[in-house]
């Protein structure tokens, strides 16, 4: 293979999105990208959290304003500002032109119903997922499906009312596949939702129960591409619908993972697949090469090291006070005090999560002394240490700005 | 248990159930009664610690490998079902259906030992597909059976005369190439004398053993990994590569024989593909200009072996040449999976989205390695795809 301008490790959030943003910008660029898995997009719920909650576990009414008063070594603070503005501008614009177009903005939150019927909130959701036109409505109808065991409505409708006591809030259940032969998943039915016949069936089944002001929640059924189906079925109930996050597999995560993944295609840009990098040749604090388990070489004048941590072995720990990042051997930030390294609340942020690189302002890799480790590298994403991102709620936003950053910046 | 679920059965440990798995499985996509690769793999298969006890979906698996390809944890999905799979065989019958879909290595010897056996084979299976002798035993006759060449790539090896080089590689043609498409062999030898290579081939390989796999004859697949193996082996003692033009057989040779048997013995870093292959050495870059637009559909048991796209870097060195991705998944055929008769929709739904792609493009040729996706998609659009390497090889003959 032809030396590379850059070689992104890791097909999940970061990965992708910095390749859209550095072909984006830098179209004579020939990048490669080595995916080991499919991420954790399929997962996820697809809405991009930036900041929900600050160091003491409050919630934060505008994730910008937090961002500003995070400490000068967090990962946010060395992005800079701009860049996290601009990130959300891109993605903004990206999702809108793919059809899949996200609520929200850097400061207020958007807030988003769960798979349980409680309330959580993100700086970006699909339209679709986008809860509050929730407080205007009169009548709130929860909607299962028969057969589907991952949602459970009754559940949905007595937490939701502890949240608005006001309103009258019911369920019902309709149908989709007779005489199931395996438990269908939610993934099931948004697959039929991605029919015109599906979405028909949708709203036939639900036609009756519109009043005014009726608002339905569902699971996220609409479909596994772009935001259409939801669009269809609104018009055809003349209703608000909202869908709800879900267990994996989450077909808005899928939907937001297939608009990355079409985008990059269209620019030509190859995932690799089933591509699982091992180790990487260092000269003069530069990266030569990198090489995959099967023993091919890959050189490039730069690398965006987007691995993620624990779940996807970007971080391997077999010890647990001896962290290894085993591409490039950097040096882990890595919690000191024993009696930190876990909170016995869950919620709260736990020593361990903090586990990850630290950088420069260039994203460029740092010791704990600030020392400058690889010059022609950028780490993105879930990987970078110093703080919990899973407990401050801030883990898509990190993979969004980190990677804008990192496409955008480069030498 | 048996003792060849060790090895890959440790991976059953690493499943999170994160369901990345069930997201990318074509077959789950595509039919209802699939109960899907992490509950059958890794959640049935750590049942095995304590009982047989088998799953009937897990005839549903078309060892397309999407699955490994989608874990984030390298879960052997797919090899654990088809160790599964062998499992249920040692108590259970197989069916006529299945014996001939598994052994089509020696079903073309036979041909080859009758004078106009291709003949005969090739009128036969029309004749059983007309007679309804096909449907009857469990294969579809909605699909066309692979048509025997008039002559093997064996024989037609004899027949070509090849500068004498130091640099030699063996080809491994494997069945279809073999008995059925020989001419990508052909292509094969053009491409390697271009590059001053000499290439060999070694009558005592078998087949690689993926129908078999796929059919649950652990045993026989075993025998066939030994004795491959052991000449792959040999070749390398002699610092000569063995290189494959399918797939699939590279994919089985390389690695899988060694996670589905939990037998180190059965890895051979000595395989390449042949785009794999052509990467690694100096490539003779007198190319003639191939002025075509090309859609490529890259083979998922190319993308299991994690080498990337070599086939594309390699042809993109040909002035003027164009190649677009089709990206459009599994073809849904799966080597023997879509001939049988009660997954032939199934397999024609999973390749609608590759069809479709195909039949709204305008590009001037359809490539991929791989023989069965090449059926499957002249089958779904009658399109006649060619191999990559026939491209090259048509680059180099100008000179």
């Amino acid at each position: 293979m032809r030396k590379l301008d850059t070689f992104i490790i890791g097909g999940g959030l970061a990965g992708l999105f910095s390749a859209l943003v550095l072909k984006s910008k830098h179209p004579e660029k020939k990048i490669a990208i080595a995916a080991f898995g499919a991420g954790s997009l399929p997962m996820s719920s697809g809405t991009i959290d930036f900041l929900s909650r600050d160091a003491r576990g409050k919630f934060l009414k505008s994730p910008l304003a937090g961002i500003q008063k995070l400490p000068n070594h967090h990962p946010y603070k060395k992005i800079g500002i701009e860049s996290i503005k601009q990130a959300v501008e891109f993605f903004r614009d990206f999702s809108a032109e793919w059809s899949l177009p996200y609520d929200g903005s850097l400061e207020r939150q958007t807030p988003v119903v769960t798979s349980l019927g409680t309330i959580k909130s993100a700086a970006l959701t699909q339209i679709s997922m986008d809860a509050s036109p929730l407080k205007y409505a009169q009548k709130i109808i929860v909607v299962g499906i028969n057969g589907v065991k991952d949602f459970f409505p009754n559940v949905l409708v007595e937490n939701l009312q502890k949240i608005f006591p006001q309103k009258q809030i019911e369920s019902v259940n309709i149908d989709f596949i007779s005489n199931p032969r395996r438990d269908p998943l939610i993934l099931d039915i948004a697959r039929i939702l991605d029919s015109n016949e599906g979405i028909q069936k949708f709203a036939d089944q639900l036609k009756s129960k519109v009043e005014s002001k009726t608002m339905f929640i569902t699971p996220p059924i609409f479909g596994t591409q772009g935001a259409s189906s939801h669009g269809a079925a609104e018009s055809l109930l003349e209703s608000k619908i909202c869908e709800t996050t879900c267990l994996p597999p989450s077909p808005t995560g899928i939907r937001l993972q297939k608009i990355l993944r079409d985008s990059l295609h269209k620019l030509g840009i190859s995932i690799l697949e089933n591509m699982k990098i091992v180790s990487s040749e260092i000269e003069n604090r530069r990266v030569k090469s990198v090489k995959t388990s099967s023993g091919k070489i890959f050189e490039a004048d730069r690398f965006i090291l987007a691995a993620g941590k624990f779940f996807s072995g970007g971080i391997e720990m077999n010890q647990f006070n001896s962290p290894r990042e085993p591409i490039f051997n950097l040096p882990i930030f890595f919690e000191p005090s024993e009696n930190q390294w876990s909170h016995e609340d869950f919620f709260m942020p736990q020593g361990f999560e903090k586990t990850g690189i630290l950088i420069d302002e260039n994203l460029k890799p740092i010791d704990a002394s600030g020392k400058l480790i690889l010059e022609n590298v950028a780490i993105i994403g879930e990987i970078l240490g110093g703080f919990d991102f899973t407990a401050s709620g801030s883990n898509s936003g990190i993979a969004i700005a980190s990677a804008f950053k990192a496409g955008d910046i480069d030498e | 248990m048996n003792e060849n679920f060790a090895g890959i059965r440790k991976t059953i440990d690493h499943c999170v159930a994160c369901t990345a798995c069930m997201a990318a499985c074509p077959v789950m996509r595509a039919l209802q009664d699939y109960r899907g690769p992490k509950l059958i793999a890794p959640a049935h298969g750590r049942l095995h610690f304590s009982q047989d006890d088998f799953d009937r979906s897990l005839e549903f698996c078309s060892n397309c490998k999407s699955c490994d390809r989608a874990c984030p944890n390298g879960v052997s999905v797919s090899n654990l079902n088809m160790q599964q799979r062998g499992k249920f065989f040692e108590s259970h019958k197989h069916s006529q259906r299945d014996k001939i879909l598994a052994h089509i290595e020696s079903a073309g010897k036979k041909i080859r030992t009758i004078p106009f056996g291709h003949q005969a084979a090739n009128w036969g299976s029309s004749v059983g597909k007309i007679l309804g002798i096909s449907e009857k035993i469990g294969i579809t006759a909605k699909r066309p059976l692979p048509i025997y060449a008039r002559k093997n790539f064996k024989t037609l090896f004899k027949s070509i005369h090849q500068q004498k080089s130091d640099r030699k590689i063996v080809f491994y043609p494997g069945c279809y190439i073999n008995e059925n498409d020989p001419d990508v062999g052909i292509a094969l030898i053009r491409v390697m004398n271009a590059n001053g290579i000499e290439v060999l081939i070694d009558e005592n390989f078998r087949c690689c053993g993926s129908p078999l796999i796929s059919t649950g004859f652990m045993n026989e697949s075993r025998l066939l990994a030994e004795n491959n193996s052991a000449r792959i082996q040999d070749w390398k003692s002699k610092n000569i590569p063995v290189v494959a033009a399918c797939t699939t057989c590279s994919l089985v040779l390389k690695s899988e024989l060694a996670e589905i048997f939990g037998d180190d013995r059965f890895a051979n870093n000595n395989v390449f593909d042949a785009f794999e292959f052509l990467e690694t050495i100096d490539l003779n870059l007198n190319l003639a200009s191939v002025p075509k637009r090309i859609l490529y559909h890259v083979p998922c048991h190319l993308k299991s072996q994690g080498i990337g796209l070599p086939a594309r870097e390699i042809l993109s060195e040909i002035p003027d040449l164009k190649i677009e991705l089709a990206d459009a998944g599994c073809c849904g055929l799966s080597g023997n999976f879509g001939y049988k008769k009660e997954l032939y929709d199934v397999s024609m739904k999973i390749g609608r989205e590759l069809f479709d792609r195909i039949l709204s493009s305008d590009a001037d040729e359809v490539m991929s390695e791989c023989g069965p996706c090449r059926m499957q998609i002249q089958h779904g659009t009658n399109r006649e795809p060619m191999h990559p390497l026939e491209i090259l090889a048509g680059a180099y003959l100008p000179n």
